[in-house]
């Protein structure tokens, strides 16, 4: 009985069988793949300790000049976004995890295993967009929630205005802050999968997170106005703050500009994946 | 079975794969050959789809390779034994690949043990050595168990050992029935694996057609005889092929089959000391049926 079991386990794994590969199964393979790849741990916690560390300096730096402030910038100052600041690393750390993801393959030439195990291209990239999304979302929620509470409780500690989880603007910092960086992943999938370099990739999302958003004060007036404004990345960082500048999105609207442009890059990276020799 | 019809692949000006025909049988190994540069990767990859064709069709069991419900059940491949993650074990490597296509975690375990890697399989790739990627690369494609393989110069830079083993891995896959396609630039790795023969070069087809044949028509047959009488021997040969002296007592004759000499040899009372038919170097033949397309190849070259 019991080999007729077995047997019949063997033969139902042979080449008779026709077991349909499915997008589930693509999704599994490249769960164990993000699972398995060194630098998943590494982005993880260094993003962690840099949110914390950052809320924490922030926090305590901010909370003691907070009582020699003038009225005006006292009314301005934002407890949510002090103690948030982290995102603007964490994005790239998870810009580059996004990027990895892709970029790895090319590297290491796996991309042909990869084609010749699954060479429905889209559902390959879709696979991998999901399970970055199922990993950077939940860290990036995570990162934003032990950066608030940081940060709060050194702002506390300090005398300076804190907030508290049940504050409404909190929620959507911790959480929009999560989805923020969550799209930053995706933003680095999609460069990534468009460039196939990791090096070229690190650059470019060095350049369009960071340095755009350092330079922007700095462009001559309409143009830099335009750019602090709509450029996704700074625009998508509103998200974070719970006072506003007029000037620039609401923070609803900024993760919106934000959101839509990983949409575009995305799109054009499925279109370049599927058409473009392996 | 792999059918190839008309495949070709254009780079802007130049023709990688030009209008290349030919199927790969099941129950046989069949060798790619072909100079550094005629075009078998490039073919090899659009087979598996990871290159489109400019024109032509591949399918695998009359379907294209991007088709196939359960790919790594319908062809396996090795195409280039460096590609792991080398700080994924091989064990995750093939793990992932297995997941894909719906394969158990207990086919991962039985392959890496038919590979000889169980021992090794949950230690980071990048730490092993070329012989153990290639057997890394033959546990991937022997995963779902296909019926069609394909193997990209899978002896380049094994040792004898590994060289030993993949040979008789590739002929035991034959005899098992399935269709086996293995690429190489040297005549001498086919020589021992091979049954059928396709020769490209510069993309194009220059020879389809068995072992066999391709050893007959393109190998001439010589028969070393040793003799103490090899005066009377030369005058009993002479007549009926080419006869030349190679030592004081070792003849070597072109054209006439081992036993017809032994014959001839017999009715002439001539005693025999050895009577050993031998092969050319396929090489020499090879190189001289592909040497034009290298020498294109060069010129192209030296004119960028």
């Amino acid at each position: 009985m019991i080999s007729a079991l077995e047997h019949r386990k063997k033969s139902a794994q042979g080449p008779a069988d026709t077991g349909r590969a499915t997008p589930w199964h693509s999704l599994h393979a490249e769960w164990i793949k993000i699972r398995t790849m060194r630098s998943t741990v590494f982005v993880v916690l260094g993003t962690l300790a840099f949110c914390a560390g950052l809320a924490a300096l922030n926090g305590s730096s901010a909370g003691s000049e907070y009582a020699d402030l003038s009225p005006a910038d006292q009314a301005a100052f934002d407890p949510l976004a002090t103690s948030l600041r982290g995102y603007l690393l964490a994005q790239i750390a998870l810009g580059l995890l996004g990027g990895l993801v892709i970029t790895s393959e090319y590297g290491a030439r796996t991309i042909v295993p990869t084609l010749t195990s699954v060479p429905h291209r889209v559902r390959v990239l879709a696979s991998k967009a999901v399970v970055l999304v199922g990993v950077a979302l939940p860290v990036g929620v995570l990162v934003s929630l032990v950066g608030f509470l940081v940060g709060q409780s050194t702002l506390s500690g300090a005398g300076a205005p804190h907030l508290a989880l049940s504050d409404g603007v909190a929620l959507r910092g911790i959480f929009g802050g999560g989805v923020y960086l969550a799209l930053a992943g995706l933003f680095g999938l999609a460069l990534g999968t468009i460039i196939r370099s990791t090096t070229a990739t690190v650059t470019t999302l060095f350049g369009v997170m960071l340095i755009v958003q350092a330079f922007a004060p700095a462009l001559p007036g309409g143009l830099g106005d335009w750019v602090s404004k709509y450029w996704p990345p700074i625009a998508g960082g509103q998200i974070i703050t719970a006072v506003q500048d007029p000037e620039l999105l609401r923070p609803g609207a900024g993760l919106g500009v934000m959101a839509g442009c990983v949409l575009v890059l995305l799109t054009a990276a499925f279109v370049v994946f599927r058409r473009r020799d392996a | 079975m792999i059918e190839v019809r008309g495949l070709t692949k254009r780079y802007g000006e130049v023709l990688a794969v030009d209008d290349l025909t030919f199927a790969v049988r099941p129950g046989e190994v069949t060798g790619f050959l072909g100079p550094n540069g005629a075009g078998k990767s490039t073919t090899l990859r659009m087979i598996l789809g990871l290159d489109a064709p400019s024109s032509g069709t591949a399918t695998v069991g009359g379907m294209s390779f991007t088709a196939q419900p359960a790919p790594l059940r319908a062809v396996g491949a090795l195409l280039d034994p460096g590609a792991v993650l080398p700080s994924r074990s091989a064990f995750h490597h093939l793990l992932a690949l297995a997941a894909g296509n719906g394969i158990p975690r207990s086919r991962v375990d039985e392959t890496l043990a038919e590979v000889g890697l169980e021992k090794v399989a949950r230690r980071r790739a990048g730490t092993y050595s070329l012989g153990m990627r290639q057997r890394l690369g033959i546990a991937a494609a022997l995963l779902g168990r296909p019926p069609v393989l394909v193997f990209d110069e899978p002896l380049n830079g094994l040792d004898p050992e590994g060289i030993v083993w993949i040979r008789s891995l590739m002929r035991n896959m034959a005899a098992e029935g399935r269709a086996v396609l293995m690429s190489s630039h040297l005549m001498s790795e086919m020589e021992l694996t091979a049954d059928h023969l396709i020769v490209i070069g510069r993309g194009k087809l220059i020879a389809d057609t068995t072992m066999k044949d391709f050893i007959e028509a393109h190998s001439e047959r010589e028969v070393l005889v040793r003799s103490p009488q090899t005066q009377a021997l030369r005058r009993l040969l002479s007549e009926a092929g080419d006869v030349r002296a190679e030592d004081h007592d070792t003849l070597v004759v072109t054209g006439l089959e081992a036993a017809r000499i032994g014959a001839l040899a017999a009715a002439g009372g001539v005693e025999l000391h050895e009577l050993s038919p031998r092969q050319v170097s396929l090489e020499r033949a090879f190189m001289e049926l592909t040497q034009d397309a290298v020498e294109y190849q060069a010129g192209k070259e030296t004119n960028r």
